[in-house]
């Protein structure tokens, strides 16, 4: 279909009659400002198209001007295949609507009102909804080559609608197999009850109900499951119980026969132990009997013993006592002697010692005369030692006092006077050198001498100088030639002056004229210190350690006073005088060796004595030790013979006797203890634990039984209980039901398994059909892309649907088309639009509406859609609505809103 | 002995309140029919003038029945008063503790005619004629419980009738199980017995040691494939050392009858099925009835069966069809749907595939020329859609999914 006119009246805007067209078969454009009324017309053309002239929607009265009742008008002139049409309707209040037709020159009515609706509809090829207004996809091809304003980036899909598969059909070239949507309907009519589009089973369906009632019929037989199970444990605890009584009730009858008999063993071993116990007792009674008198036997036995030993110590006591009496006579008599000789030997001794003594007192006054000799000596040597030195010093101090070190000072300030001559003799240039490292430098100072090699320390200033100029040549660097200055020269001269100054300064203060005069005082010096010093050696040792000279003669004079103080007091005799020191030492050696005799012999009778006195206090003390044992044995003979008295008078028929009877009447009472206790059982303080053990067992046995029983008697009464529910039967009801639900569910399940797999597998088969000839309309797509976008790389894929998939190098990494931008997706859906058209023109001559679609395009864009457009528009009707004149200048046919007169 | 002969009605595995799961909401019928049949060998019992009526064991499906079931079953017994009735529990109602069926109030005073034999003993039944019983106490044991019955005929007199009952598997070769109760095959002639009553397997068994041991089976009949069920056994017994003469007495309700269609040969099949279901239709509601549809027949030749076989299985008591058919196309057919139909003839190409893929019987053998087998991700692929398990795919799914989709079409091209 393609337009020619458009008249509208009372719509939206328009309260009067306007006109739009003719309209170019190729491209029209209708451009006008916003709120202009451009989509209102397009719109209200839709709705006179495709709505029945007698609806009463919303969507028509929306039509109306605002504010007004007045009746939306419409006419329409379009071309079909089938030839020209004018279609007019009135919309609400007096709706009427009327089709003619173009021929020979006229216009001729075919149908009015409803016939008028479905003869346009059939033309078209569009639908009706059952009530209300048309929406887009009732409008037959228009659905999809009509792009709305506020649908710019939508398409419509091509679902199962007549018209989708029309153009579906038109698209791929299929000719379709009515059988086989036929088919389709059936199998989702069938499928529909039972499962939904998702594959969930419908809510109230029958495969829904089936699984429901399975459901329920399990939970049922799990708690069938469930009490079962309890059952069976219920009938294990009571067989359980049912044997652990049966055992209990055996071992109570076992244990309670084992108690009695315990019991008795306890009462028999308390009898034999009480009897037991008394003869043990009268056993004991005898054993003591006995013992007493074994006692006595031993006592009068060891009594007797007894005194006869005390009697031989006693004749041994008086033996000893005789013996040391006479040792005591004989140490008397010889201390006696020994006393008598001692005056004589102390005598003889005393008078050697004092001729010792007169000895001893004569060598020591020659001693002292000797040393007060000495030490006179000593001091007239010293007196002349010191005389000398005294010499000496006195000749040190009329030398200048001049040490070395002012002599090398004076040297020292001598040579620094000289070397300020020499320099400011040989001044003509100075150079300070001062390498990084050590270098060899060349120096020719102009002296006519042969040019001498220097070495230049790294790091170290080096001076070097000439009188004239100084002709250097560095090693790794070249020659340097520097000549002479003035500034040298005065510096230098000052340098000497104050060198020489310094000098004088020096001598005088050292107090010499010259330094030769300097020089020769310090070597006169030195020599007397050495002549000092070797005098000072010599007169040490004649001071004999003391501090001075004069303590030296103080210590002479003291020791000759007391030599002459001594031979006072000796009074020597002229032949005491005589005789010489050695003679003197000589008596005196003899007389110590002959006192030394005596003095021995001496010691030797002492010794003598005191033992005589120590053999006399023995003898005395064993005489005396003697008689006191002898009074002692004679005491204890006496009580012996009391003691065995006493004893002997207990019995009055003899000791023996009474031992006699007492080992008869012990050796009966055994004989009784052994035989009670052969009848003592061996374990029996062990029988009466046993017993109360046994007890005890019997009644933890009769516990048990007791709670065995109890719970038996429980689990049995819940087994009748349980046995009585009949659950086999309720089981076997559940289990015939669930049967059936099964096959109920099976039947629902197999049909709507079959009907879904049959219809997808129909709808894969047509799927794949479509995708077989999608390739020749993707072909226009793609040439429409590039040539909107100039794009090459990237192609656009079309789905099943006939939707765009996406736009990529391939399928598989295509980007989806929802992600796009909205330009990119306006252009794509363009493209689809002009190709999709241009196929469908093949048939018939198609309209592609564009109502204000590319807002989103950029200028560059622009120009290569106005060249697509004009290309199209050779085989298209193009009608551009838009806000935006100047994007479309000169192209197509320019369209206008023309009020017509009334 | 009182006659001369001393006749008893051996019966056994009884099975009252049995399952019969596959039978759904008739199970009940099936389960009701017994207490008929049992109330009517009692009825026979009394007419021959029978000296005691035997239940060698499982009375009662399962220890656990309902006490309505119970009580009913006792009152059959009441109805009955001048048939001493003797009753053994089996492996199926073992007095085994607390809360058997044997403990239920209605038991604890059965009336006067009615014993149950709860151990091992010896009933008087007549002078000089003794019941040995020998009951069983557990589900399973690899023990023979006829041992008990050679201690308990130790001590009776030599020239006494003497009658065992007891319950188990005869130990024939290859068809008892070790811990089934295994029974002598010499078990009446070991203990010294006239007769031994024996109860377990559900089929006639008669010729055992000599024909001294008799299995009757199963009174009424519980599976399709049952052999010799449906019988009791009338016994009698002129005297001690005397052979028994046994003879099975046919006492089932229900009749069961299993029934095969193959579509190869459908109109044969169909007239001779007519022809068999129509001897049955005197009593249909005595018949339990089953149809096996086999074989592969076009969608409408199958609509049309089932159209036919329905009505002709509802007046029976519990009908059943296994249909296990195959819809298929001639080839005719099938290349006017290969021309008119391209895509729907591209979907069953698929199905085929998928059913082959799945292991189904139906396509084994794909015909020559057809697409390769598919891939799992190929299968998986086709599924995906639908998101249905592969492997719950079986071949009855198959065949309905061929016979929906060409049913469909049917009526779409119609």
């Amino acid at each position: 279909m393609i337009l020619h006119a458009v008249e509208l009246a009372h719509v939206g805007r328009f309260r009067e009659t306007v006109r739009l067209g003719p309209l170019a078969p190729g491209v029209n454009v209708l451009a006008a400002p916003n709120e202009a009324g451009k989509s209102t017309a397009l719109l209200a053309t839709a709705r006179a198209l495709f709505d029945r002239h007698s609806t009463r929607a919303e969507e028509i009265k929306a039509l109306q001007p605002a504010g007004t009742d007045l009746a939306p008008r419409v006419r329409v002139e379009f071309e079909t295949r089938e030839g020209r049409f004018r279609l007019e309707k009135t919309f609400l209040a007096g709706a009427k609507a009327q089709l003619a037709r173009w021929e020979d020159g006229a216009w001729r009515s075919l149908a009015e009102a409803d016939a008028a609706d479905q003869r346009v509809q059939a033309l078209l090829r569009t639908t009706l909804p059952g009530r209300g207004a048309t929406k887009p996809e009732h409008w037959g091809l228009l659905a999809f080559l009509w792009a709305r304003q506020e649908e710019r980036a939508e398409w419509p899909r091509l679902g199962d609608s007549p018209a989708g598969q029309e153009v579906r059909a038109k698209l791929a070239r299929i000719e379709l197999d009515p059988a086989i949507e036929r088919l389709d309907r059936a199998l989702s009519a069938l499928l529909d009850p039972l499962l939904t589009d998702r594959g969930q089973m419908r809510t109230g369906g029958a495969l829904a109900q089936a699984e429901a009632d399975l459901r329920a019929l399990q939970t049922e037989l799990d708690e069938i499951a469930r009490q079962r199970a309890a059952q069976e444990d219920t009938r294990r605890r009571h067989r359980v119980a049912d044997e652990t009584v049966s055992t209990r009730e055996a071992e109570l009858v076992r244990a309670g026969a084992e108690a009695a008999t315990l019991q008795a063993q306890a009462l028999e071993a308390e009898r034999v132990t009480a009897e037991l116990a008394t003869r043990s007792q009268a056993l004991e009674a005898e054993r003591a009997r006995l013992a007493a008198i074994v006692t006595d036997t031993a006592a009068r036995e060891r009594l007797a013993a007894e005194s006869v030993s005390v009697r031989r110590e006693l004749a041994r006591s008086d033996d000893a006592a005789a013996q040391a009496s006479a040792d005591l006579g004989r140490a008397r008599e010889r201390l006696h002697l020994l006393d008598t000789d001692r005056p004589a030997r102390e005598g003889e001794l005393a008078r050697l010692r004092r001729g010792s003594q007169r000895h001893v007192t004569l060598l020591r006054l020659r001693q002292l005369e000797a040393g007060a000799r000495q030490l006179t000596e000593y001091a007239a040597e010293a007196e002349r030692l010191h005389a000398a030195v005294a010499h000496l010093e006195a000749a040190k101090t009329r030398l200048p006092d001049l040490a070395p070190a002012a002599l090398k000072k004076l040297e020292q300030l001598q040579q620094t006077a000289r070397d300020a001559q020499a320099h400011l003799e040989a001044l003509g240039l100075t150079v300070e050198l001062r390498p990084d490292a050590t270098r060899q430098a060349t120096l020719d100072d102009g002296s006519g001498d042969d040019p001498r090699t220097v070495t230049l320390p790294g790091g170290a200033t080096s001076t070097l100088q000439s009188p004239r100029h100084l002709d250097l040549t560095l090693a790794g660097w070249g020659r340097i030639l520097i000549r002479s200055g003035a500034v040298e020269a005065r510096t230098a001269a000052e340098r000497l002056v104050e060198a020489e100054r310094a000098f004088r300064m020096a001598l005088e203060q050292a107090g010499v004229p010259t330094l030769e005069a300097a020089r020769e005082a310090v070597a006169e010096r030195r020599s007397l210190e050495t002549q000092l010093k070797a005098a000072n050696t010599e007169l040490t040792p004649k001071l004999r350690g003391l501090a001075s000279l004069e303590a030296l003669r103080a210590a002479a004079e003291a020791e000759r006073r007391r030599a002459a103080t001594a031979r006072e007091v000796a009074a020597p005799t002229t032949e005491e005088d005589a005789l010489s020191g050695t003679e003197l030492e000589a008596t005196e050696a003899r007389r110590a060796v002959d006192l030394g005799a005596r003095e021995k012999d001496l010691k030797e009778a002492d010794a003598a004595r005191e033992r005589a006195r120590t053999e006399e206090r023995a003898a005395q003390r064993a005489a005396e030790e003697a008689a006191r044992a002898a009074a002692d044995q004679r005491v204890r003979i006496a009580a012996a013979e009391a003691q065995e008295r006493t004893l002997l008078d207990r019995y009055a028929d003899g000791l023996e006797a009474a031992l006699k009877a007492a080992q008869l009447a012990f050796a009966q009472a055994e004989g009784r203890v052994l035989e009670a206790r052969s009848r003592l059982p061996t374990d029996a303080a062990l029988i009466p634990g046993r017993h109360l053990r046994a007890v005890r067992a019997l009644r933890e046995i009769e516990t048990e039984l007791t709670a065995r029983r109890a719970e038996r008697d429980q689990t049995r009464g819940a087994l009748e209980i349980l046995g009585g529910q009949g659950l086999y039967s309720r089981e076997t009801e559940l289990t015939e039901r669930r049967a059936e639900a099964q096959l109920r569910r099976d039947a629902a399940r197999s049909r709507a398994w079959s009907a879904r797999i049959a219809r997808d597998l129909i709808r894969r088969h047509k799927d794949a059909a479509t995708r077989a000839v999608l390739a020749p309309l993707q072909r226009q797509l793609n040439a429409a892309f590039s040539e909107l976008t100039g794009e090459t790389g990237r192609e656009v894929f079309l789905d099943e649907s006939l939707g765009i998939a996406g736009i990529g190098r391939t399928r598989e990494e295509a980007y989806p088309f929802e992600q796009l931008s909205a330009g990119a997706k306006e252009q794509l859906l363009l493209c689809l639009r002009l190709a999709v058209a241009e196929t469908l023109a093949l048939d018939e001559p198609q309209v592609l509406i564009l109502d204000d679609v590319l807002t989103h395009t950029d200028p560059g864009r622009q120009q290569r859609v106005i060249d697509a457009l004009e290309r199209y528009g050779q085989t298209l009707q193009i009608i551009i609505a838009t806000c935006h004149p100047e994007r479309y200048r000169a192209l197509g046919r320019a369209l206008a809103f023309e009020a017509l007169v009334p | 002995l009182p006659s001369g002969v001393f006749r008893l009605l051996h019966s056994a595995d009884w099975q009252l309140g049995a399952r019969f799961t596959q039978f759904g909401p008739r199970a009940p019928a099936l389960r009701d029919a017994r207490l008929r049949t049992l109330a009517r060998t009692l009825s026979l019992a009394r007419d021959r003038g029978a000296d005691a009526f035997l239940v060698a064991g499982d009375l009662f499906e399962d220890n656990e029945v309902e006490d309505r079931l119970v009580e009913a079953a006792l009152a059959v017994f009441r109805d009955h008063p001048d048939v001493p009735i003797f009753v053994l529990p089996g492996n199926h109602d073992p007095l085994n503790g607390p809360g058997t069926v044997w403990q239920r109030r209605a038991w604890r005073q059965p009336p006067p005619h009615v014993t149950v034999l709860r151990e091992p003993g010896v009933i008087r039944l007549a002078d000089g004629v003794h019941l040995l019983a020998s009951p069983l106490t557990q589900k399973r044991s690899p023990t023979d419980p006829s041992l008990a019955l050679m201690d308990l005929a130790r001590g009776l007199p030599a020239e006494d009738l003497k009658i065992g009952v007891t319950h188990g598997s005869p130990a024939i070769e290859a068809r008892h199980e070790p811990d089934d109760f295994p029974i002598s095959l010499r078990a009446a002639s070991r203990a010294g017995l006239d007769y031994l009553a024996l109860g377990h397997w559900h089929g006639w068994l008669a010729d055992l040691d000599g024909g001294r041991m008799v299995m009757p089976g199963t009174p009424e009949p519980d599976r399709f494939e049952s052999d010799g069920a449906g019988l009791v056994a009338w016994v009698e017994l002129d005297g001690p050392g005397a052979l028994p003469r046994v003879e099975p007495l046919p006492v089932a309700e229900l009749v069961w009858r299993s029934f095969t269609v193959d579509c190869l040969q459908l109109e044969a099949a169909r007239a001779s099925l007519a022809g068999e279901l129509a001897a049955l239709t005197a009593h249909p509601a005595r018949v339990v009835v089953r149809v096996t549809l086999s074989g592969g027949a076009s969608p409408a030749a199958l609509t049309e069966l089932r159209a036919w076989l329905d009505p002709q299985l509802s007046a029976f008591l519990a009908p059943q069809v296994h249909d296990r058919t195959r819809a298929q196309l001639s080839a005719v057919e099938l290349a006017d749907l290969q021309a008119r139909h391209p895509i729907l003839n591209a979907v069953l190409a698929d199905i085929d595939r998928l059913e082959v893929f799945a292991g189904g019987a139906g396509a084994a053998t794909p015909p020559d020329g057809s697409a390769p087998p598919l891939t799992l991700k190929e299968a998986q692929a086709l599924l995906a859609a639908a998101d249905i398990d592969l492997t719950l795919l079986d071949a009855a799914l198959f065949n309905h999914l061929r016979h929906l989709l060409l049913q469909a079409l049917q009526e779409a091209t119609r």
